[in-house]
């Protein structure tokens, strides 16, 4: 667990019961914390897994500073987003990222 | 109504300006203010990275929508990048230009004074004035 950052931001890694490395990201990512998370995604990446899931449930706000760390995810391994809240599905929508992630409800 | 406020050159300037945002716009549709801060949040972090100077931002909220500009005095002034879907960053003013019914620079008059990046948003169902 990482507490991350003025916004108010922690991600939390875990592993699914599939095996895959998934990422709980809960608050409001930005440039503030940005970097913070991606420590934990590439701590998530270390072992060379094929799939990143992110649980983003919780996950309040979202600019392009978290679609930065994403988009770094899906450099490495496929991403799959759990649960996106509607802000952060449209800021995916609009940097025509729709089809770099997997989303799953 | 007019709000105005300075931040300093640091991180956690976004988050701020974000909230300052929202806060100035309470009582307006939720998404409407969501859209705003997403908005301010990219410019404010394009007046810290490229800038990287404080930066001041002007929210003018009257009846029929908003127009808000970030001022910085840095010398880089905005540019909108097409990144390829690889790319980390480089989509700030993709979702400014994305959401954003105008938007557009004032380079300083000056060199190393003032750049500003502004937008308008439209409150949803309201009459257009131009």
């Amino acid at each position: 667990m990482a507490e991350l950052g003025e916004g108010g931001v922690t991600a939390n890694l875990e592993m699914t019961e599939g095996g895959a490395p998934c990422i709980a990201i809960a608050g409001e990512l930005d440039f503030s914390n940005a970097e913070g998370v991606r420590t934990v995604v590439d701590e998530a990446l270390a072992n060379d897994p094929e799939e990143l899931v992110f649980d983003l449930e919780k996950l309040s706000f979202m600019d392009s500073s978290g679609i930065a760390v994403l988009v770094h995810a899906s450099n490495h391994a496929r991403v799959l987003l759990r649960r996106p809240t509607p802000i952060v599905l449209r800021v995916i929508e609009v940097t025509g990222l729709t089809g770099t992630f997997t989303v799953a409800e | 109504m007019i709000f105005e406020h300075d931040f300093p050159r640091a991180s956690g300037s976004v988050p701020r300006a974000r909230h300052f945002a929202e806060k100035s716009l309470v009582g307006l549709p939720e998404a409407f203010v969501g859209l705003v801060a997403l908005m301010v949040s990219e410019l404010a972090t394009n007046a810290l990275r490229h800038g990287a100077t404080p930066f001041d931002v002007r929210i003018d909220a009257a009846d029929d929508g908003v127009a808000v500009e970030v001022s910085d005095n840095g010398t880089g002034g905005a540019v909108r990048r097409s990144p390829v879907s690889s790319d980390p960053t480089g989509r700030g003013l993709q979702v400014v230009d994305a959401l954003a019914d105008e938007w557009g620079v004032r380079p300083a008059a000056i060199p190393g004074w003032r750049n500003t990046v502004w937008f308008s948003l439209a409150l949803p169902g309201a009459a257009r004035s131009g």
